[in-house]
């Protein structure tokens, strides 16, 4: 494996986490703007700059997997894009994190990690 | 950079991407700015312009659909039909090119508030002015706007003291683009072969334009309009009220006007 190739492979690796990790946010808490979805992933040790998150929240809601409207959270603040499930995303979130889980698994099983 | 200048960087080169895209991505980047506080660098934060559009762009639903209709096509052909739409699609966005170039608006031109217009490294000139105004144009592109002033205040892409003058009582701009403040008195323009933008005049207009475009920006104020069309001429519907403060009149040989629309 080349640089450029171990780059690009960790590069789609981290994008899908993160969209799963994103998903999973939403989940939880229904909805959330992009710079409170910064904060939850640092504090679940996920280190994402804003030129990585926002372009990938902008491909999400293309894609449907998430949906968003703008809100203004009081009369003198400024407008935010919030950010919510699609039903794409409803649909999608099980999948991918039942395909998460199996994978993990059997990573545990190969490495000898397995109980 | 400054955030303004680097947003203004990024929306074009969010081009490919439609313009509702282009501008919610934009809105977003600044609200971010605003949660972050003032003195937070865009550039620092998100990287490059270039960087950052292109994450953007990267899977995009980009407008290049062409090529990828020509694989219907069967084989025999195909290599000339290709390089024969390639030579037509070539020639339509070398037209398309130059006209935006030329004439294409960088930003909302009827925005009034854009902060592009009070940018602080624009090179805006000014001297004091009441009198009412006349102003010649020749093959420049001007957007006129008005405020509460005594002076005409402006800037070109040229040499401030080339770009517009003072001549036997009339103001002249040539083979220039500039954006132009006057004060609330009465205009009177002169145009050739020039493409003028006039966002919520504040006095009564009185023009004479010839092979030029004339559009105007109302921002939800009235005008009683009249105007003079030649048969080489065109215009577009403008609702004339009888009562408004004023009056705009226009008499156009091989020109058009139209409402200023930002594309």
């Amino acid at each position: 494996m080349n640089t450029e190739y171990d780059e690009k492979w960790l590069s789609q690796l981290r994008k899908g986490f993160l969209e799963l990790c994103v998903l999973l946010i939403l989940e939880r808490q229904e909805s959330a703007y992009g710079l409170e979805l910064l904060q939850l992933l640092a504090e679940a040790q996920l280190r994402v700059n804003e030129g990585t998150l926002y372009p990938m929240l902008n491909r999400m809601n293309k894609n449907g997997w998430l949906v968003s409207n703008w809100e203004t959270p009081n009369p003198d603040g400024h407008p935010r894009r919030i950010y919510q499930l699609g039903t794409l995303g409803k649909r999608q979130l099980p999948v991918m994190l039942k395909f998460y889980l199996e994978h993990h698994q059997s990573l545990q099983t190969i490495r000898g990690e397995d109980e | 950079m400054s955030n303004q200048k680097y947003l203004a960087m990024l929306k074009k080169l969010l081009r490919p991407l439609n313009k509702s895209s282009r501008e919610e991505i934009i809105r977003e980047i600044q609200s971010h700015a605003e949660e972050m506080g003032n003195n937070v660098s865009l550039q620092e934060v998100f990287g490059s312009p270039q960087h950052l559009a292109d994450k953007y762009l990267d899977g995009a639903e980009l407008q290049t659909s062409f090529f990828s209709k020509l694989g219907s096509v069967g084989s025999i052909g195909k290599n000339a039909l290709i390089i024969i739409g390639g030579l037509v699609v070539g020639s339509i966005l070398l037209v398309v090119l130059l006209f935006n170039i030329f004439l294409g608006d960088d930003f909302d031109y009827s925005n009034e508030q854009a902060p592009q217009l009070s940018y602080n490294e624009r090179d805006w000139v000014s001297l004091a002015w009441s009198k009412p105004v006349n102003i010649k144009l020749d093959q420049a592109r001007v957007v006129f706007y008005w405020h509460t002033e005594d002076s005409i205040k402006w800037d070109c892409e040229r040499s401030e003291n080339s770009a517009i003058g003072l001549q036997q009582a009339a103001w002249f701009i040539r083979h220039d683009s500039c954006l132009v403040y006057l004060p609330m008195t009465q205009l009177s323009l002169e145009a050739s072969q020039a493409n003028i933008v006039l966002v919520r005049p504040q006095s009564g207009v009185d023009s004479k334009i010839h092979q030029s475009e004339l559009r105007i920006a109302e921002n939800d104020r009235r005008y009683h309009y009249d105007f003079d069309i030649s048969e080489s001429s065109q215009s577009a519907e403008f609702n004339s009220m009888e009562d408004a403060e004023n009056i705009i009149r226009v008499m156009a040989v091989q020109s058009s006007i139209e409402h200023y629309q930002y594309e």
